[in-house]
């Protein structure tokens, strides 16, 4: 069984409602997957599945060929890093402690921040190109610092497979487009990445692997041309898109609802 | 060494200090006046006989006492606003002291206190469990700040209305007498027997709230993104309610209650460990301390016949400044 983080067959009821049916995932190390499909689609879901946050009502969700259950907790934590969407911090502390706890899982439980940690930490705030924001505190951060630093907080933990949902929402153009290269650099650098995106665009462009979500359900697992076909855009998302080609890279845009 | 971990150091021994000569302080001070030498004589059990009785006997106990009472609502307040991530979380606002002043009350009413001397704390600490076990069932996993206020209303309005009938139908006045104590709270007349009583118990609590610290530092991040770090919230839950109320529960069992120390306590001192909820728990443990010391010591200063009631004074102080913290807080707080 090769690297991976893989589900089967997952079904998730919340309530009443079945918000996942019988949904199946891979993502493998260098691979950089992009999950779209409309709201309330199921992706968040699929996203804390596949982080362990919530057990599925049937189904396996394997590590590296093993069932999540026989992983400890503190162990696949080093292995699967989760940015919650809209993340934020409940407590003022400083940009610098926070990205710190991302090493929570590496940490010695009766030490304080080792060479490597600290080291780990400032990679990842250089990494996301908010170093000079170390020392502010969190909660007076803008939309987009705060979706940086708690991005850094992710990368801190050095996890091999990395969960992000919608990381981009709330920043700039050249924030988002910065984010983009680094999640696509990562997963080219040997991590496995997840990313759920809204932007038709950055998900062609920068993912090497779409899965379409619709209602709970897997409608489509490929290479972006095969995914956000005419007929996938109007059938799932309800919109007809334009489309163009910018130096051999996809442009998509979603242009008025069918 | 770096910067912050030394700053830690030195608050830690400035808060050390500020008990330890607190407590020395009042071992000094007392309705009779003794010099210094027969103090530290009568600590050690020579010299003048009626020295070592009120050493010993009166202001040690009642000086230790306000010592690890103090800590335990310092370090219970600390942790109890981790776990809820809510500044305005305090013991006594959210009803945990009034059910563990109930469980007492219900041992005194049906006359239960002689059969066992861990009988009362017992019912404390029995008590603040299911207060906070209420509490965190009520208020949800995240749940906004007005609903955890509002479910310690609800908790706190049960356990007042259930006390003030067992006080209706007391049996005797001294029986009433008896259970207006664990309202108003107060550290005096205790022994050193009551202390070795609840101590082991307190200590516990620490030591379980203590064993979190990390933990409450992920909380920060919402309990997904603590849970996805490879925190076991379920674990880290039980251990903050036992710990909070093996606390309180105790606390108030050999004190009765002592409103406002856990929520005035970790408010003052937050910004002095960058916020960080896991070094807020010993220095608020610490802070805790102190003020419950000196706020003893204020009621014995204030000279009223009979004497002003601990728990009365800390209260007076802690509202006003609970008026304060809501005016504060009240625009980032909806």
């Amino acid at each position: 069984m090769s690297a991976s983080l893989q589900a089967e067959g997952v079904t998730v009821r919340l309530g009443q409602s079945e918000v996942l049916t019988n949904a199946a995932f891979a993502l493998r190390e260098g691979e950089c997957v992009g999950l779209i499909g409309p709201n309330g689609a199921g992706k968040t879901t699929l996203l804390r599945v596949l982080a362990g946050l919530i057990k599925p009502g049937s189904g396996n969700v394997a590590l590296d060929g093993l069932p999540f259950a026989s992983w400890p907790a503190r162990e696949r934590a080093r292995q699967v890093g989760y940015l919650a969407q809209a993340a934020i911090a409940h407590w003022p502390m400083t940009v610098e402690h926070i990205v710190a706890l991302g090493r929570l899982p590496r940490r010695d439980p009766f030490r304080g921040l080792s060479e490597t940690d600290t080291r780990a930490v400032d990679a990842a705030l250089a990494k996301v190109d908010a170093s000079h924001l170390r020392d502010r505190n969190v909660t007076t951060l803008s939309g987009g610092e705060r979706a940086r630093v708690m991005l850094a907080r992710v990368l801190a933990g050095e996890p091999r497979f990395l969960l992000a949902d919608e990381p981009g929402a709330g920043l700039d153009p050249a924030h988002q487009l910065r984010l983009m290269e680094h999640l696509s650099d990562l997963a080219h650098g040997g991590h496995g990445v997840a990313v759920v995106l809204h932007d038709l665009t950055l998900a062609a462009r920068y993912c090497d692997r779409l899965v379409l979500l619709q209602s709970g359900r897997v409608v489509a697992d490929g290479a972006a041309g095969d995914v956000m076909t005419d007929h996938n855009m109007a059938t799932v998302f309800g919109v007809r898109c334009i489309r163009a080609s910018q130096a051999g890279e996809p442009l998509v845009v979603a242009w008025h609802t069918v | 060494m770096t910067a912050p971990r030394m700053a830690t150091i030195l608050l830690h021994g400035a808060l050390s200090s500020v008990v330890a000569g607190l407590l020395a302080w009042n071992l000094s001070q007392g309705y009779v006046p003794l010099p210094l030498i027969d103090i530290w004589s009568g600590l050690l059990g020579g010299g003048d006989e009626q020295a070592v009785l009120i050493v010993r006997e009166i202001r040690l106990p009642r000086a230790l006492l306000g010592m690890v009472v103090g800590f335990s609502l310092g370090i219970a307040g600390a942790a109890l606003q981790g776990l809820l991530r809510n500044p305005l979380a305090e013991p006594g606002l959210l009803g945990i002291t009034s059910m563990a002043g109930l469980g007492a009350v219900i041992v005194i009413y049906f006359g239960w206190a002689e059969l066992s001397a861990y009988l009362l704390p017992g019912a404390g600490m029995i008590g603040a469990f299911i207060a906070v076990g209420l509490l965190f069932i009520l208020s949800g996993r995240e749940a906004s700040v007005l609903t955890v206020i509002l479910a310690g209303v609800a908790i706190n309005s049960l356990a007042i209305a259930l006390t003030s009938l067992a006080m209706n139908l007391a049996p005797s006045p001294w029986a009433v007498t008896e259970m207006l104590f664990w309202i108003m709270g107060s550290l005096k007349d205790r022994s050193l027997t009551d202390i070795g009583l609840s101590l082991p118990f307190m200590a516990v609590g620490w030591l379980l709230l203590l064993s979190c610290a990390r933990a409450l530092d992920a909380l920060t991040l919402g309990e997904e993104t603590a849970h996805s770090l490879g925190i076991n919230l379920t674990g880290v839950h039980l251990r903050l309610i036992g710990g909070t109320a093996l606390c309180v529960g105790a606390g108030v069992a050999v004190a009765g209650s002592i409103a406002f120390v856990g929520l005035v306590v970790p408010h003052l001192l937050r910004p002095l460990v960058g916020h960080r909820p896991s070094r807020l728990l010993i220095v608020s443990g610490l802070g805790g301390a102190a003020l419950t010391m000196l706020a003893d010591m204020a009621v014995r200063g204030i000279v009223t016949n009979p004497e002003m009631n601990l728990g009365v004074f800390t209260a007076l102080i802690g509202a006003p400044f609970f008026l304060y913290l809501i005016l504060k807080t009240r625009r980032s707080m909806r």
